[in-house]
C-alpha cells in the first residue's frame, strides 16, 4: 500500500501531466483554432498578434510545469550520487 | 547552410567574417588538445568523457545536438514564409526538455549501473539477441549518416562562398573543414566534442536572443515593432487550414509530440545522458533547456521572421518565395534573420555591429560543424559497440577505441568522397540527392527508439520480438511514406500528422500486438532492470 507521501506525488504527477497535455493541445493543438481559426481576421491582445499571445501562455504553463516536477517530484528522486 | 553562404558574399562585411572564422576553427582545435590532455584512453572515457559530464557541458552539448545550423535560419524562415502559426513549433521544445529527464535520466542510471555506451547496448541489454542490436544501430545509421554527409557539403559551400576568387574553394573548404572535426574528434572524444557544443550552444543561445532584441530596438521599441506586424496579410496572423499547408493544428500538435522525442533518442543525445555524472545535472539540464531555450526563440530570432515579412515583404505573396518574388538580397526566406541583422547591426552598432553579425554567421556554420563531429563520433561508438564487439569479443577498451576512431576516419573519407563526386560528376550527383531526402527522414526513423526506450524505463512489458517487430515496421512505414510521397493520399496524411507520429502509432500497435503474442523477458531480468533504475 502507498505511503501517503508516495499518493501525494502520484496525484501531483498526474495533475502536471494533464495540465501538460492541456497546454499542448490548447496552445499549438486545436484550441487556437479558437484564436484566428484559417480566414478569420487577425485578432490582437495588447497590441501584439492574438495567436502569438498564445503561443506565449500556453509556453508559460509548460514551462510552469516543468519547474513544478523539477522542484517537488523530480528533486526527490535519490540516487547514489 | 547554403542561404547564409549565398548572403556572405552578399554583404558588405569586409573580412571579418573570415577572421572570426579562422579564430573559430582554431579554437576548435584547441578544445581537440584540451579533451587529448584530459583523456584516460580508456574506451569509456572516450566516448562518454568519464561518465562524469557536469551541468554546463551537458545543458549546452545537449541543446548544440538538438539543433544544427538551421535553428537560427529555419525557424525564422519558417516564420516568414508561414506566418505566426509557425512559432507554435517553439512548444515542442518543453517536451523535449522532460524527455531529457524523463528518459535520459534512467537511460543514464542503467548506462553507469551496467556500462552501456550505446543505445544498442540498452536496449539489447534488455531484451537480448544480437539482431535487435543491429536493427537498433541501423536506425540510429539512419539517423546519423545523412546529417554527416550534408554537413560536410555545407562546409564546402561555404568555403567556396568565402573566398570566391580561388578556385576549386568547394573541395578544399569540405576537407578543410572535415580535417578540423576529424582532428579534435579523434584526439578528444566526447571531451572536445561536447567542450565545442558548450562554445557553439552560447553561440547559439545568446545569437537568437541578440537577433531579436536587436531588430525591435532598430525598429524603435516594442510598440512601433508590432505595429509593423499589424500590417502583415491576415493569412500570416492566423492558423493555416490542412487542405492547404501543414501549418495546421493537428500537424503541430503531432510534431510537438514526436519530433522532440526523436531528436532526444538519436544515437549522440542517448550517449550524453550516458555521459551526465548525475541525475541532478539532467534535472537542470531539462530545466534550461525547457525554459530558456524556447524563450530565446519565441522572444528572439522568431520574432526577426515576423517582423522581417512586414519589413521586407515579397513582391506578391501569393506566389512561390523564390528569388525573383523577394525583395533585392534575399534569395530564400531562411535568410531572413541574417539579411535583417547585417542590415541593421552595423547601421546600429557600427565595428561593433559587423564583429556581432561575423559572430552570429560563424555560429551558424559552428551549429553544422557541431551537428557533425557529435554525430561521427556517435557513429564510432555505434559501429564500434554494435558490430565490431560482435565479430571480436575479446578485444580490449583499448583496441575498441581505436576501432572507433578509425570508423571516424573511414567515415569522414567516404562521406567527404560522396561530397566531393556528388558535386562533380553528373552520375554521382543522384546519390548525394537521395543522401538529401534521407536528411528530412532521419527523426522520423530514429523515432522508433522511443516504444522501447518507454518500455524499458517505465513499463516492462515488452519482448525482443515485439520490440524488433515494431521498430521495423514504424522503418518501414517512413519508407513507404518516402516511396509513396507523391500520392495526394500520402500527402494529405502527411500535411495532418508528423511522419514520425505516424510512424510510431503503427510502431506501438506492432509492438503491444507481437508483444502479447511471444515469449516474455525473464522476470529475474527485469527486477534487476528495475533495481538499476530506483
Amino acid at each position: 500500500m502507498p505511503s501517503d507521501k508516495q499518493q501525494k506525488h502520484r496525484t501531483m504527477a498526474f495533475t502536471l501531466v494533464a495540465i501538460f497535455l492541456i497546454a499542448l493541445i490548447m496552445g499549438p493543438g486545436p484550441g487556437s483554432l479558437m484564436i484566428n481559426p484559417p480566414g478569420s481576421e487577425p485578432k490582437f491582445w495588447f497590441g501584439m498578434p492574438a495567436l502569438y499571445v498564445w503561443a506565449v501562455l500556453w509556453f508559460f504553463v509548460e514551462a510552469a510545469v516543468i519547474l513544478v516536477a523539477a522542484r517537488f517530484l523530480w528533486g526527490k528522486v535519490q540516487d547514489n550520487e | 547552410m547554403s542561404n547564409l553562404i549565398i548572403l556572405l558574399s552578399n554583404t558588405d562585411l569586409g573580412n571579418t567574417p573570415k577572421i572570426v572564422l579562422v579564430i573559430y576553427l582554431l579554437i576548435l582545435l584547441g578544445l581537440g588538445i584540451f579533451g587529448y590532455l584530459k583523456s584516460k584512453g580508456t574506451e569509456e572515457d572516450y566516448y562518454l568523457a568519464g561518465r562524469g559530464q557536469g551541468l554546463l557541458v551537458t545543458s549546452l552539448t545537449i541543446m548544440a545536438t538538438f539543433f544544427s545550423g538551421v535553428a537560427l535560419l529555419g525557424f525564422p524562415g519558417l516564420v516568414y514564409e508561414h506566418g505566426v502559426s509557425s512559432m507554435f513549433l517553439a512548444l515542442n521544445l518543453p517536451v523535449a526538455g522532460a524527455a531529457v529527464y524523463l528518459l535520459g535520466n534512467g537511460i543514464r542510471k542503467l548506462g553507469q549501473a551496467r556500462g552501456y555506451v550505446t543505445p544498442g547496448d540498452m536496449i539489447a541489454g534488455y531484451y537480448g539477441g544480437t539482431g535487435i542490436r543491429f536493427v537498433v544501430a541501423v536506425l540510429g545509421m539512419l539517423y546519423v549518416l545523412p546529417y554527416i554527409i550534408i554537413q560536410i557539403k555545407a562546409g564546402g559551400m561555404l568555403a567556396e562562398q568565402l573566398f570566391p576568387d580561388s578556385e576549386n574553394m568547394f573541395d578544399y573548404g569540405a576537407a578543410t573543414l572535415s580535417l578540423v572535426t576529424l582532428i579534435y574528434v579523434l584526439v578528444g572524444g566526447m571531451r572536445s566534442v561536447a567542450w565545442t557544443d558548450v562554445l557553439q550552444g552560447l553561440l547559439l543561445l545568446s545569437g537568437a536572443l541578440l537577433a531579436g532584441v536587436a531588430v525591435m530596438v532598430s525598429l524603435g521599441g516594442i510598440e512601433p515593432f508590432f505595429s509593423k506586424v499589424a500590417e502583415l496579410d491576415p493569412k500570416q496572423l492566423t492558423m493555416h487550414d490542412p487542405t492547404e499547408s501543414k501549418w495546421n493544428p493537428w500537424w503541430i500538435l503531432t510534431f510537438c509530440l514526436f519530433a522532440s522525442l526523436a531528436s532526444i533518442v538519436q544515437p549522440a543525445q542517448w550517449m550524453r545522458f550516458y555521459a551526465a555524472k548525475s541525475s541532478k545535472t539532467l534535472r537542470q539540464s531539462a530545466v534550461i533547456f525547457a525554459v530558456v531555450l524556447p524563450a530565446c526563440f519565441l522572444f528572439g530570432v522568431m520574432l526577426v521572421g515576423l517582423v522581417g515579412r512586414a519589413v521586407h515583404p515579397p513582391i506578391d505573396p501569393n506566389l512561390a518565395l523564390t528569388a525573383e518574388n523577394l525583395p533585392e538580397g534575399l534569395n530564400k526566406p531562411d535568410q531572413i534573420a541574417v539579411f535583417m541583422l547585417s542590415e541593421q547591426l552595423p547601421a546600429m552598432l557600427g565595428g561593433l555591429g559587423v564583429i556581432l553579425v561575423s559572430i552570429i554567421m560563424v555560429a551558424i556554420m559552428a551549429a553544422s560543424m557541431s551537428t557533425a563531429d557529435s554525430n561521427l563520433h556517435a557513429l564510432g561508438g555505434v559501429i564500434t559497440r554494435d558490430f565490431y564487439d560482435r565479430i571480436n569479443s575479446n578485444a580490449t577498451e583499448k583496441q575498441r577505441a581505436w576501432v572507433g576512431r578509425f570508423v571516424i576516419i573511414i567515415t569522414t573519407v567516404i562521406a567527404l568522397s560522396i561530397v566531393y563526386r556528388g558535386e562533380n560528376t553528373e552520375s554521382e550527383n543522384g546519390i548525394l540527392q537521395t543522401i538529401a531526402q534521407f536528411f528530412f527522414l532521419a527523426m522520423a526513423f530514429s523515432c522508433q527508439l522511443v516504444p522501447a526506450a518507454i518500455d524499458i524505463l517505465y513499463i516492462r512489458k515488452g519482448t525482443r520480438t515485439g520490440a524488433i517487430a515494431g521498430m521495423c515496421t514504424g522503418g518501414a512505414v517512413v519508407l513507404a511514406t518516402y516511396l509513396f510521397s507523391s500520392e495526394e493520399g500520402i500527402q494529405h496524411i502527411k500535411r495532418l500528422i508528423d511522419l514520425g507520429c505516424l510512424a510510431v502509432t503503427f510502431n506501438v500497435i506492432v509492438f503491444v500486438i507481437v508483444s502479447k503474442l511471444t515469449r516474455k523477458v525473464d522476470p529475474s531480468h527485469i527486477k534487476s532492470f528495475e533495481r538499476d533504475l530506483s
